[in-house]
């Protein structure tokens, strides 16, 4: 009896909402492929998205040369800008997919290679938000050149390496935070880890009582 | 006997200032704090006797002399401010919202705080389009493009939330640094926004709300920022794609034509210049999800995808750099927010934390929304440690810095909900204080 009420509670909820929305197809115009194409250029952490293209460490070096130096400093070390591309890693971290140095106190600037768990992002990144002055205005095999340099830069390609999208997802195997991330904890609003989304289904991990008379305010409990 | 509270002093960051000091944010913050507040403003008059003022013996403007009305000129100081230092590039930076002066719990449009990636962009919204398509096909089966015009002739909702940039009180984590509550908490807004259901235009383009479970949202703004979006706050109706704020079109600082409302999520997820929403099964691990917006834990781990904002409330008077002349009773007054729901108490505290007093609610209690809290106090001309601390309707509290840093360190700029102290001294000066 419950279970009936429950499935006809639901569906006078869904119901008129799916009428509504028939009710205002009409309005928007339908995309076209064309569309499409022209504007969903992101890429995403599992590298669905990625361009077909390829760029060399030294077609990198001449772009990164015209295009980026003057932010990011010749050797990508440099904080002109914005924090620098590179620097901070070790062969060590390569080996351990984790950055060491974010063991606190984290000293120094932080860069983009001792962060970066996915090269699908800094590709996207590049693709769509980069140069500063004149974003999205890369071919792809120029943002597969500027990335493979980029990772020449941070020691993990040789100056022969070419980066593409066939083995864009396999170079990232080297990246040395690749397994620095973790979902798991109570910030994600959305459907936890163990019904396959993220996060631990908003549970806090800071839980203080509401002590209202001679509290310890030093406590950490 | 009564007591006048002098506002803190304005613009007292300087480039000068900023010069003397370290590169680094923390320690420019601290240095500025000692050395500022000597410098003030004088407080309004108290009227020694009654007379009959001019504007009462003649009369005054007509209707319509500024079509677009502004404040009055007697409110000064009621302004953004941005943080010399912060960011050496002026479009990828945040400017504070300033709570201090904040009657209510509503920010006016003009002084919602900004935090921008690559600039704000100047739209004109016919010629702005919002894209709603799939990973693939399979997600979404009639994919569309909507014109901002559309989009307002469907049906809408109007709701009141707080918007929070995770980083705000960021330059907090590590000690009291920054000298007035603009600077500790002004990454803070709250406005009534009016848009359209996100779950009505994916149902409308015939999106697979089942196998769906995140959607990516992305501006037009040249940074083209992007975040993933949790399908649970869309299939609930709280994610809206708006296009009014404070009964008028959103603000072009704050995404005109289109911004997505994610409420209870931190602010960068509020995507502004929405022009683009794809539908899919896995998040999309973008920068703002990767190089930032990431919180380092004490193991040296980052976490990812932390979108929430936790319980959190803060005084905003007397708050850091006012100054309290004369003793008796003055009002201790509030805002406090929970990304979880409603707030259910705020309670003060006078003497640093030891004993609390549950406070007033002065208004309406809504579910992500600014709360404006009140509390009755005698100032007696000794040394006080004023703090605040809410409880949500999930019956979480907000935490002490030292039950905050217990568990998360104080790497991580942001999600620092940790309560805020403001000592007074016997003068009744009011600095920026903590209790550790």
């Amino acid at each position: 009896m419950f279970k009936w009420f429950k499935h006809t509670a639901l569906l006078v909820v869904l119901l008129p909402s799916a009428a509504l929305a028939d009710r205002f197809g009409s309005l928007g115009e339908p995309a076209t492929e064309q569309d499409i194409h022209l504007w969903d250029t992101n890429i995403r952490a599992d590298y669905q998205g990625l361009p077909t293209g390829f760029g060399t460490v030294k077609s990198g070096r001449l772009l990164y040369q015209q295009k980026c130096q003057s932010c990011h400093g010749a050797t990508g070390t440099e904080v002109i800008v914005f924090s620098p591309l590179v620097g901070g890693t070790t062969a060590s971290d390569v080996r351990n997919g984790k950055v060491a140095a974010f063991k606190p106190p984290i000293k120094g600037p932080v860069s983009t290679l001792m962060r970066l768990p996915t090269l699908a992002t800094l590709i996207d990144y590049i693709a769509r938000a980069m140069p500063w002055d004149n974003p999205k205005s890369l071919m792809a095999d120029e943002v597969y050149a500027l990335t493979a340099y980029i990772l020449h830069l941070g020691d993990l390609v040789d100056e022969n390496f070419s980066l593409s999208d066939q083995n864009a997802a396999l170079t990232g195997q080297r990246l040395p935070n690749r397994s620095g991330f973790t979902t798991d904890h109570g910030l994600w609003p959305g459907e936890a880890s163990d019904t396959g989304g993220m996060g631990n289904g908003l549970i806090p991990d800071i839980t203080p009582a509401r002590c209202m008379t001679n509290c310890d305010p030093r406590s950490a409990r | 006997m009564h007591i006048t509270i002098e506002r803190a002093p304005e613009h007292h960051l300087t480039a000068e200032t900023v010069k003397q000091t370290a590169v680094s944010r923390r320690q420019l913050m601290g240095m500025t704090v000692l050395s500022t507040l000597s410098a003030g403003l004088s407080s309004i008059g108290h009227a020694q006797s009654l007379t009959i003022p001019s504007w009462t013996t003649s009369p005054g403007f007509p209707v319509a002399k500024t079509p677009y009305g502004q404040p009055s000129r007697f409110q000064i100081g009621f302004e953004r401010k941005t943080l010399p230092g912060l960011s050496p590039v002026p479009e990828n930076s945040a400017s504070f919202s300033p709570l201090q002066g904040l009657l209510g719990i509503i920010t006016p449009s003009g002084v919602h705080y900004e935090r921008h990636h690559s600039g704000w962009p100047d739209i004109d919204p016919r010629e702005h389009r919002l894209l709603i398509s799939g990973v693939d096909q399979s997600f979404v089966s009639k994919p569309k493009v909507f014109s901002v015009e559309d989009l307002q002739r469907l049906p809408s909702v109007s709701r009141i939330h707080f918007i929070e940039c995770s980083g705000n009180t960021g330059s907090e984590r590590l000690r009291a640094t920054a000298p007035t509550v603009q600077y500790t908490h002004g990454l803070l807004s709250c406005s009534e926004f009016t848009g359209v259901p996100l779950r009505l235009l994916l149902e409308s383009c015939g999106a697979d709300l089942n196998r769906a479970k995140y959607v990516l949202a992305e501006g037009a703004d040249a940074a083209s920022l992007t975040r993933t979006i949790p399908m649970e706050l869309v299939l609930n109706d709280e994610v809206l794609v708006a296009y009014g704020q404070n009964g008028e079109y959103l603000r072009p600082e704050n995404g005109f034509p289109l911004r997505l409302i994610v409420p209870g999520v931190q602010g960068v997820s509020w995507v502004k210049w929405l022009r683009r929403i794809e539908v899919g099964d896995e998040p999309y691990g973008t920068r703002d999800e990767t190089l930032h917006y990431i919180d380092p834990m004490p193991d040296g781990m980052h976490q990812q995808y932390t979108s929430l904002q936790e319980v959190k409330s803060v005084i905003t008077s007397p708050s850091g750099g006012q100054r309290l002349h004369g003793t008796g009773y003055t009002k201790i007054t509030g805002l406090a927010w929970s990304g979880r729901g409603k707030i259910q108490y705020v309670d003060v505290s006078t003497d640093g934390g030891r004993n609390w007093k549950q406070a007033r609610i002065t208004g309406e209690i809504l579910s992500k929304s600014l709360t404006r809290f009140e509390f009755d106090w005698d100032f007696a001309g000794s040394e006080a440690i004023l703090q605040s601390r809410a409880v949500d309707d999930s019956r979480h509290v907000q935490p002490t810095y030292a039950q905050y840093r217990a568990v998360r360190g104080s790497e991580s700029v942001y999600h620092n909900n940790a309560i805020q102290s403001w000592g007074v001294d016997a003068k009744g000066q009011v600095t920026n204080v903590q209790v550790v």
